[in-house]
């Protein structure tokens, strides 16, 4: 042990010897039940004269919780609304930006021409499934596959669907044949992309 | 009064003497240390019961009760009263020009920084091993070493000790 330990040490000592000494001569106030019953008091004390002790009154509680409230519930309310409003004006501009892109798009066909296309949809949507022509350039991009595929593919489909072949030899790009496929004016409205083309 | 109430009352009067030297140690004066340890009691008496399970297990949650309120009870009273010396802690005579080194070793200790100064408390006067020590201050034990190794080097820097205890540690 080193000087300072041994220093260190007889002077704690002796600062707790002299506190308590003096303590003794001036008597402890620390007893059981004396605290028992300070703790049963401070329990059993409510919270409102407890505030009022250290000088909020009620009212002045009152106008300082809705001071904090309010403007809370208001910012909330504000930047509850705004997005049922930024759909309808410019549904692409802001679902380009905001990840809430899947449901911006599902207020938007309610309107009366979703409504109208589903006869023509039909004649539509299976071609797209079944015939290897359309499906294929949309998945790859590259015109080397689509120029293999369609010749073979093209023939028994062009039957059935005359419209949409010709924009699929093209090979053009997959918001290409976005835009060509609405010519017809059903699938305009159950692609519902037709804003996001121009 | 049950068997609770009485086990509380016993050791209020048991260990209420060495629960406040201790925590007049970590406070620096003795009414903040009454303040300190009536504080804890008066949070711990609810939960008495629960606490005189095991013999020695209030001691060590008391005690460390008012570590912790320590910690916390600075930095939060610190701003919110105004400390006023009491009769017997003025001096009765002029303080001397040249500081007595004990007292001045006191001082500095006072102006150590609340976990350096419980770790030193702890180690020199409560006499608790390092792992003692890091279970009262819930730190790693060498947390607790860095904390006395520190508080012992500002010790020594401050009462200028000579250079052949600098070498001998």
């Amino acid at each position: 042990m080193t000087e300072t330990e041994d220093r260190l040490r007889r002077v704690l000592h002796a600062q707790a010897d002299d506190h308590s000494d003096r303590a003794d001569r001036a008597g402890s106030q620390l007893t059981g039940p004396a605290l028992r019953q300070l703790s049963h008091e401070r329990r059993n004390r409510p919270l409102r004269p407890r505030l009022r002790a250290i000088g909020l009154p009620a009212a002045g509680i009152s106008v300082a919780v809705a001071a904090i409230v309010v403007p809370f519930v208001l910012v909330a309310n504000h930047n509850s609304a705004p997005p049922a409003r930024d759909l309808r004006p410019g549904g692409d501009q802001s679902s380009s930006s905001t990840p809430s892109h899947p449901t911006s798009h599902s207020p938007v066909p309610p309107s009366p021409s979703r409504t109208e296309p589903p006869v023509p949809a039909p004649s539509l949507s299976t071609p797209s499934v079944t015939s290897p022509t359309i499906t294929s350039p949309t998945l790859a991009p590259s015109k080397a596959r689509t120029r293999t595929v369609s010749p073979v593919g093209s023939m028994p489909n062009q039957v059935s669907t005359p419209p949409t072949a010709p924009a699929v030899s093209e090979s053009p790009p997959p918001t290409a044949q976005l835009s060509t496929s609405p010519r017809t004016p059903g699938a305009a409205a159950v692609t519902g992309r037709p804003a996001a083309s121009n | 009064v049950n068997d609770a109430d009485q086990s509380f009352d016993d050791f209020v009067r048991h260990e209420q003497a060495g629960l406040v030297r201790y925590a007049t140690l970590l406070a620096g004066s003795r009414a903040q240390g009454e303040d300190l340890v009536q504080e804890v009691l008066i949070r711990v008496y609810p939960r008495w019961s629960q606490l005189t399970d095991s013999p020695g297990h209030a001691l060590a949650y008391v005690r460390r009760a008012v570590t912790n309120e320590h910690v916390s009870w600075r930095r939060r009273w610190a701003t919110r009263h105004i400390g006023f010396l009491a009769p017997h802690d003025l001096p009765d005579q002029p303080a001397p020009t040249a500081p007595d080194p004990d007292e001045q070793l006191w001082e500095i200790l006072r102006g150590l920084p609340r976990q350096q100064r419980a770790a030193v408390v702890l180690r020199y006067y409560e006499s608790l091993s390092d792992a003692e020590i890091a279970d009262v201050l819930n730190c790693r034990v060498g947390t607790v070493r860095a904390h006395i190794s520190r508080g012992l080097a500002t010790l020594r820097a401050g009462t200028e000790l000579s250079g052949a205890e600098v070498a001998q540690r």
